[in-house]
């Protein structure tokens, strides 16, 4: 789905005269592959360049060396660039940017009303894309009434209307309350599991990335980690090293390993963990 | 010196639907010195309440008390009582919009009429006291990180050397280690400068680290006030109010459900691993 081979991207910045004055490599030699219907995480602290490379994704930016390809179509060929931008949507972090309609349907129909679809077509999509999400209820209402959570849940409806194969979130629940966070986690879910549509989640919240089927982390432009999330938060030394944190039960249980106590690592649930200590 | 707040209210005026509050009866006493958390879903009111602290937001009904004095007095310095409480908004760096660092810190004190020495001055200190190096002084704020640019921002608002410091949301999309730096630094300036913080935040881990009181709000009232560990033991309570205790408050419980003599009062990593230990030591001695 998903394919990018020794991807590179510069910023370079210039002084007036069009000298470049540095070039800063956000991207650096990135190898990731990601296979139709799985669940993906990205993690890395600010200014490891997960963004940037997420914004590849959907041919926001082009690789400066190296290339990328999605659903098999190079993202450097201009002439696809609309057929990649169908496949793979994008969700960024703060709702109140996406939105854009004064009705929830409406702003749920301005993609699919882009790409030329007749109507009728339109409106089945809304209809279905807000069931996906779980606004159904909401349709006819006015978007700046609703909260975080339900807000980011009709950018992301915006996104499936537009039947994209793959769906980027770039930080959707940074800034969301414990609950918003909850329900848009359950919706990316579903999306995932029931619509088979390939997520790429980025975040900084360690909860979040427990149910990926994989996880890169990146640091530096560079991907430094790649395994399932039980892999991955096993090497907690490493993780530190890269700026991030564990989930709490996580570092509880490693914390307690560490004293002795005999517990099979990485522990990622709470009910994981009291299973192990109360068998 | 404190705060008080006594039956505030606040609605909308353009609210159609006249019993429609964004806060509603608010009786609070903040002491000098506490360190409070404040938490709440998305539009429980939090926001509305703190922009009462320095008079940004006037109360549609009741009376709001800065040590003692009724600050909606037509002879009270609404002026002043902005330098005395400093609010670092939510996103602050969205807010930076000076040529270089120092001109964006000094921002502040310049408007509350300070001598340009005295600016100087303390734009300089608040600048060392968020951890910016001396380098960034004549760099444009702009061309920093997004945590260096957060710092930037809570420059601005020490640099009014204020008596109540106001965080809303300080650690919002940064990543763990920046979220973590800020909250230190929070931390050292209420050691150093003594002053009473009040923090906005979604993240229960962190208040549960950092804040010594906790109050709860849900459609616009308080609904929990006590001290961070008592409100935690609420977490079903809290559940409904769609927030949550700690990852391992919930851990204790379980541990508790099956029989284990541990505390419920968990609310951080290291105090659930002595709990924990001491009640293996006890089962295995």
């Amino acid at each position: 789905m998903v394919n990018s081979k020794d991807l590179t991207f510069e910023y370079i910045r210039r002084d007036e005269n069009g000298n470049v004055e540095s070039i800063t490599k956000a991207v650096d030699g990135v190898n990731i592959h990601v296979e139709p219907g799985q669940f993906v995480a990205i993690l890395g602290h600010n200014g490891s360049g997960k963004s940037t490379f997420a914004k590849h994704i959907n041919a926001l930016l082009s690789p400066t060396e190296g290339s990328l390809f999605i659903d098999k179509k190079d993202t450097k060929n201009l002439e696809k660039l609309w057929e990649i931008r169908q496949t793979a949507g994008m969700v960024f972090q703060n709702p109140d940017n996406q939105i854009i309609g004064n009705v929830v349907e409406e702003d749920v129909g301005f993609g699919p009303e882009n790409l030329g679809i007749e109507t009728k077509k339109i409106w089945e999509r809304v209809q279905e894309s807000l069931q996906a999400v779980d606004m159904l209820n909401f349709r006819k209402h006015s978007p700046n009434k609703l909260s975080g959570g339900q807000k980011q849940r009709v950018a992301i409806a915006g996104v499936v209307a537009m039947k994209p194969k793959c769906i980027i979130l770039d930080e959707p629940t940074a800034m969301l309350d414990p609950n918003g966070r909850k329900e848009v986690m359950e919706t990316i879910k579903i999306l995932n599991q029931q619509e088979k549509i390939t997520v790429i989640l980025i975040t900084h919240y360690m909860e979040e990335v427990v149910n990926a089927d994989k996880v890169f982390v990146m640091n530096k432009g560079q991907v430094v980690m790649e395994g399932t999330p039980r892999e991955i938060f096993s090497q907690v030394e490493q993780l530190k090293e890269y700026r991030l944190d564990l989930p709490q039960v996580t570092e509880l249980a490693y914390e307690l390993q560490k004293e002795g106590i005999p517990l099979t690592s990485p522990i990622l649930t709470v009910e994981e963990l009291l299973s192990q200590l109360t068998p | 010196m404190s705060i008080i707040l006594d039956h505030v209210c606040y609605q909308y005026k353009d609210s159609i639907r006249t019993d429609e509050y964004a806060i509603k009866d608010i009786n609070l006493k903040i002491e000098d010195g506490e360190f409070i958390g404040l938490i709440g879903h998305t539009g429980s009111g939090k926001s509305t309440l703190v922009q009462h602290l320095n008079g940004l937001v006037k109360a549609s009904a009741g009376n709001i008390y800065y040590n003692g004095e009724d600050i909606y007095d037509k002879d009270f310095s609404m002026h002043a009582l902005r330098g005395k409480v400093g609010l670092v908004f939510q996103y602050p760096e969205h807010q930076l919009f000076e040529s270089t660092v120092i001109k964006d810190i000094s921002f502040g004190p310049k408007n509350l009429g300070l001598p340009p020495l005295e600016v100087d001055l303390r734009s300089y200190q608040a600048m060392k006291d968020v951890g910016l190096s001396e380098e960034l002084l004549d760099v444009s704020p702009f061309s920093l990180s997004g945590g260096q640019k957060r710092r930037v921002a809570i420059a601005g608002v020490l640099a009014m050397q204020p008596e109540v410091l106001i965080l809303d949301e300080p650690t919002a999309g940064l990543d763990p280690k920046g979220r973590e730096e800020i909250l230190q630094l929070i931390k050292q300036l209420r050691r150093e400068k003594k002053c009473t913080i009040i923090l906005v935040s979604h993240s229960m881990e962190d208040v549960a680290n950092y804040v010594e009181r906790l109050i709860v709000m849900h459609h616009g009232q308080v609904v929990l006030d006590g001290n961070t560990r008592s409100i935690f033991k609420h977490s079903d309570e809290l559940e409904m109010l769609g927030l949550a205790a700690p990852q391992v408050t919930y851990i204790m419980r379980g541990l508790r459900k099956k029989g284990w003599n541990v505390s419920e009062d968990v609310i951080t990593v290291e105090e659930a691993k002595k709990e924990i230990l001491k009640a293996l030591g006890k089962r295995l001695g």
